[in-house]
């Protein structure tokens, strides 16, 4: 593979989710690491000889597109000029190679490219376009394998932003092959990635230590005693799971993300700086810039109150500020306690309080018959 | 089992945050202190709901409840639906798809679940 170079394509396009903030998928953490760095690791796995991203500038500047790519080159392309620096890129990557890999970054592959590379030999092929599915339902990948030698024919390609390009016999990739591939076209997909990942469907490595068998965790993350894990879930770097919290079926706290006490988190995705306040059920759901995308409603919907979900400030200085806020809040009481006089009220359980509800509407003028004392659970067959 | 008692259904307004919601409270404080309120609270409107507006419909709940009446919620817009889910307190109140089907729901004894539970029995 040391004469086949890679050409990976990163445009900054329609946003993903609102859950994701102005991130293309492939710069979202998946259980800590981005799929285009994953995709890159993939690639310099393989032993190519070159790999280059090709970046839009206002992308390629970004710290997570720089962090992304260790061991490729990054190109930033002006804007609106996106395809024809990548044209340009594949004229000089055609100078000392064979044949040039083309991916345009909208999807997670995990391919046989010494099988893609045999096809395209086998079959005469001046350009190999990647299917993936069965022979009956397959769908196109925006990845082709192209000859140095055909500068026209990757012309016509990237000119057409990939919309048409001169093929030969294409390659179909399939799951039989032990091949995964996942479009990262909707937030499900995205979930979708990380439980396949956690479930081992596919090959990607979570970004930490396995502490027990499915469980895995950055070694800098913070996980209470009193937290209840259920494998298989992951924990990111400097992440921090309060006590009495549940993470479980397949779950991703991504990092810097923090699940408060007696949230339960099941087969949710916690994007990185997101903060989760007490007591909340957080299923099914991607949650992230302050937004919540619910799996089985289908509904993306902005959360205001920063008592229910607030961001964790994503530079270094200003997080210390905050934790220096929040200790300098905490000495008083401290000293309170040390003098004797009443603590203050612990730390919430939950948003919503329960107790000072029901209390506040009490009437003390009407005289009412003893309630039984378990109201919630009077209530709890309504509408189940 | 019939009734006579009127049920009120009363439209909760689009933000539901710590101003709104205290306002929203004074409104209907007058409807919970009759003598059995049956309420139902449309949510098809809300599109910002807070912590301080999942408390009052508790505490409305909590007033109703106390004089012998009820509080349900009925078309819950997809932002209130998720966001009762979030804070667990879905479970706390009985939810129709509709405020006509909230109101036909006070008029029988049984809560829907049974009673869809006997019609399932009797149709098998």
């Amino acid at each position: 593979m040391k004469f086949v170079k890679a050409i990976l394509l990163l445009e900054s396009g329609k946003t993903f989710s609102k859950t994701t903030g102005d991130m293309p998928a492939v710069l979202v953490d998946v259980l800590g690491k981005t799929t285009l760095a994953r995709t890159v690791e993939n690639l310099s796995r393989l032993g190519l000889g070159d790999i280059t991203v090709v970046a839009e500038k206002p992308l390629a500047d970004s710290r997570v597109v720089r962090e992304s790519v260790p061991g490729a080159n990054l190109l930033a392309a002006p804007n609106d000029q996106l395809w024809r620096a990548a044209e340009q890129q594949f004229e000089s990557a055609a100078e000392d190679s064979t044949h040039i890999l083309i991916v345009r970054l909208n999807a997670y592959a995990e391919l046989d490219f010494e099988e893609l590379l045999e096809h395209h030999r086998s079959q005469g092929n001046k350009v190999t376009r990647v299917f993936f599915g069965s022979p009956e339902n397959q769908r196109a990948l925006d990845i082709f394998l192209v000859n140095s030698s055909r500068r026209n024919d990757a012309a016509f390609l990237l000119r057409s932003e990939m919309e048409n390009a001169r093929t030969g016999t294409p390659f179909l990739a399939t799951a039989e092959k032990k091949e995964y591939v996942n479009f990262l076209q909707h937030e499900a997909d995205l979930r979708q990635l990380a439980s396949d990942a956690l479930h081992r469907v596919c090959k990607m490595q979570p970004a930490g230590t396995e502490l027990r068998p499915g469980i895995w965790a950055a070694t800098d993350s913070h996980i209470d005693k009193r937290a209840r894990l259920v494998a298989p879930i992951f924990i990111g770097s400097r992440a921090r799971i309060c006590p009495g919290a549940v993470v479980t079926r397949g779950s991703s706290i991504e990092r810097h993300s923090v699940v408060g006490n007696k949230t339960v988190v099941e087969n949710g995705t916690i994007l990185p700086y997101t903060n989760l306040g007490p007591g909340l059920d957080v299923s099914h759901s991607l949650v992230g810039a302050r937004h919540i995308f619910n799996l089985q409603r289908n509904v993306c919907t902005p959360i205001q109150d920063p008592k229910l979900l607030s961001e964790v400030p994503a530079s270094a200085g200003a997080r210390t500020l905050f934790s220096m806020a929040k200790l300098l809040i905490r000495i008083p009481g401290q000293i309170w306690r040390g003098k004797g006089v009443p603590a203050p009220a612990p730390v919430a359980e939950s948003t919503v309080s329960y107790k000072e509800v029901f209390d506040s509407a009490q009437n003390p003028q009407v005289e009412m018959p003893k309630a039984p004392p378990a109201l919630a659970a009077m209530r709890r067959y309504g509408n189940q | 089992m019939e009734t006579s008692r009127p049920v009120l259904v009363k439209r909760v307004p689009e933000h539901m945050n710590q101003r709104e919601a205290q306002r929203f409270l004074a409104d209907v404080r007058p409807l919970l202190t009759a003598d059995r309120p049956q309420l139902v609270f449309d949510l098809s409107q809300v599109r910002q709901l807070d912590v301080a507006g999942i408390e009052v419909l508790m505490q409305c709940m909590s007033m109703a409840m106390r004089k012998d009446g009820d509080l349900k919620l009925a078309s819950l817009s997809d932002h209130a639906a998720v966001v009762l889910e979030l804070t667990r307190t879905d479970r706390l109140f009985e939810i129709y798809d509709t405020s006509t089907d909230a109101a036909r729901s006070y008029s029988s004894f049984l809560p829907n679940t049974l009673r869809r539970q006997n019609q399932m029995r009797l149709a098998a």
